[in-house]
């Protein structure tokens, strides 16, 4: 393999990043091509996120918000270059959409990959990172309850990415999405992670009258300047902000909710995830203003390969 | 220590690939030295594959000797701080069957791999121990443990066991048991079973390996191996074909098991196919007690045990 286009590499490392167009499983690869000289390989990778879910437009003033998406799993591999192809295949799985419609489910993400060949049919001889997607909700908001968190998504593991076990590894579930508020309540706060996750989940918006969407960030927490508190939607006020990457990608943010509607208001939508990250749910909305406002989307999942 | 020999090594690693000639524990040790400057230290190290089983000549039908396991695979990185100039590194010999087979004799254990700071002779000392790697039995070699490699905490390690190879045909002329492609994460396997032997006209097959699921065939994968083809009438069965390693170290493949010998002289059972390195063996078709046909065919040996170290 040669390497001319190379000439503007980091010296000494070679740093590539894939984001996620692949919106089909195992159908959609970019090629990574390895550098010469490469002694060992790093692997990081995340599926992608969940979109969110919208809220309840009821009939009485009591919609509930919808639930956020979750984060995509996240996966490391560390192995020698030795045990690596000169050509790798990764497929970054995009993000599922939020929902458009009154308490209607958002998308899942889509599983990430890196494998030795592009397999049309999943294969785990030949995958060395696998990363699963993140969901959506699988119980809408009612007319007085929000949307349920999703499920979690379990790992690949190493039975899913066999070609890992030349080197070493973790796996990394996803963080679940924040549920919908009900009535009058706001969205839980969705906390940092704490397990090892670079990504969070998105949280849910808030339900009709005053809820506020959810706050993504965890108060108190030391380093503010890596770690911001990412505040939801208001009633009649601010809107959701969407997920971003902190400063050294410390932490992908989600998306956060929308508010509910009420006071005159329209309820808000959910905001969109940083790359990995589930999107934000939307508010309920008010039988006086009953226009659904859109979740969040989650973010594209990703992968970065290091090679020294 | 000075390195004047290290002229030719790769510029930044240092690759070294021991392999098994150990063929008791404990009492053939290799030497690794450390290269000067290194910072990190990867060791992989699989256990001895053991050799497949004999089939059996006992009666007017006789099933086929079973496949034998794989070693098992352990992994460590560790800083090169924490480690010796010098190592000592045991890697284990396959497992084979005596000169003089002995009807269903089950598998020849391979012998374990170990890395260690001392050459110890007599008692195994796990606190002297960065790698284990146990060898293959009548099934796939026992998971190590830190318990018995506790230096490797220093850094991070990972353990697979081994994988059983698969039966051996039924008495008459039943195939031998396909083996499944690994997904654990291990990158050898065991080897498949003989045909059962003294059927009416005919033996059985020698157990294939099945292809990864969703692979498609390539220069990483092999397609669908097929064992030894039966004996038919006086026409012998033929031997199962032995393993390879794929490009990239992706798989090392172990032993096809052999055809089985059918119930007609000179329709004499087929051999079982060696296992690459670390791979199990396959088994030898099945005989019958019928002259001209009853001569026993030799499994395959188990793959030797090999340690990789990289140093940076």
């Amino acid at each position: 393999m040669l390497d001319f286009n190379n000439i503007l590499a980091t010296p000494g490392a070679d740093i590539q990043y894939f984001s996620g167009p692949a919106t089909g499983t195992v159908l959609q690869w970019q090629v990574w091509k390895k550098p010469r000289g490469a002694r060992w390989i790093y692997m990081l990778g995340v599926g992608g996120g969940g979109g969110g879910s919208c809220g309840n437009a009821a009939a009485v003033s009591t919609g509930g918000g919808g639930a956020g998406g979750s984060s995509g799993n996240q996966t490391t591999v560390m192995i020698p270059a030795m045990f690596v192809p000169d050509v790798l295949y990764i497929q970054a799985g995009a993000g599922g959409a939020g929902a458009t419609t009154s308490a209607g489910f958002g998308t899942n993400g889509i599983a990430t990959y890196v494998a030795i060949v592009p397999y049309t049919t999943l294969s785990p001889a030949g995958t060395i990172l696998v990363a699963n997607p993140g969901l959506t909700s699988a119980t809408a908001p009612t007319t007085s309850n929000g949307g349920l968190a999703p499920t979690a998504q379990a790992t690949g593991g190493v039975a899913g990415s066999c070609l890992a076990g030349r080197g070493f590894y973790s796996f990394l579930v996803g963080q679940v999405g924040g549920a919908g508020g009900a009535a009058n309540a706001g969205g839980p706060t969705v906390n940092l992670p704490t397990t090892g996750l670079m990504v969070t989940a998105g949280s849910g918006g808030g339900g009709v009258g005053s809820g506020q969407g959810g706050t993504i960030g965890t108060t108190g927490f030391l380093g503010t300047e890596f770690f911001p508190l990412l505040q939801g939607g208001v009633t009649g006020g601010r809107a959701a902000e969407s997920g971003f990457i902190a400063r050294n990608f410390l932490m992908n943010y989600g998306g956060t909710g929308g508010a509910g509607g009420g006071g005159g208001s329209q309820g808000t939508a959910g905001s969109n995830g940083a790359p990995g990250c589930g999107g934000g749910g939307g508010g309920g909305a008010s039988n006086s203003f009953p226009t659904i406002a859109p979740a969040g989307s989650g973010g594209p999942g990703f992968v970065y390969i290091f090679t020294i | 220590m000075l390195d004047f020999n290290n002229i030719l090594s790769t510029p930044g690693m240092d690759v070294q690939y021991f392999t098994g000639q150990s063929t008791a524990t404990l009492t053939q040790w290799q030497t690794w030295r450390k290269p000067r400057g290194v910072k990190n230290i990867y060791i992989l190290g699989v256990g001895g594959g053991s050799s497949g089983a004999v089939g059996a000549n006992t009666a007017a039908t006789n099933a086929g000797g079973a496949g034998g396991g794989s070693g098992a695979q352990t992994c460590v990185w560790i800083p090169a701080m924490f480690v010796p100039d010098v190592l000592y590194v045991q890697t284990g010999a396959g497992g084979q069957q005596p000169a003089v087979l002995v009807s269903a004799a089950t598998q020849v254990a391979g012998v374990p791999t170990y890395v260690a700071l001392e050459p110890f002779s007599t008692t195994i000392l796990p606190n002297m121990t960065l790698l284990l790697a146990n060898g293959g039995t009548t099934v796939g070699g026992t998971l190590a443990t830190i318990a018995g490699m506790p230096l490797a905490a220093r850094g991070s390690y990972t353990f697979f066991v081994g994988q059983t190879g698969t039966g051996g045909g039924t008495a008459g002329s039943g195939a031998g048991t396909t083996l499944t492609f690994p997904v654990t994460g291990l990158m050898v396997m065991g080897g498949t079973g003989g045909g059962g032997g003294g059927g009416a006209g005919v033996g059985g097959l020698g157990g294939s390996i099945a292809a990864p699921s969703g692979s498609p065939i390539n220069d990483f994968f092999l397609p669908a191996q097929t064992g030894g083809t039966s004996a038919s009438g006086a026409t012998p069965a033929t031997a199962g074909g032995s393993g390879i390693i794929t490009r990239n170290f992706i798989m090392n493949y172990g032993g096809l098991g052999g055809g089985g010998a059918s119930d007609t002289s000179g329709g004499v059972a087929g051999a079982g196919g060696n296992g690459a390195p670390g791979s199990g063996g396959g088994g030898s078709g099945g005989s019958t007690t019928t002259a001209g046909a009853n001569t026993l065919a030799r499994p395959g040996n188990g793959g030797d045990g090999f340690v990789i170290i990289m140093s940076w």
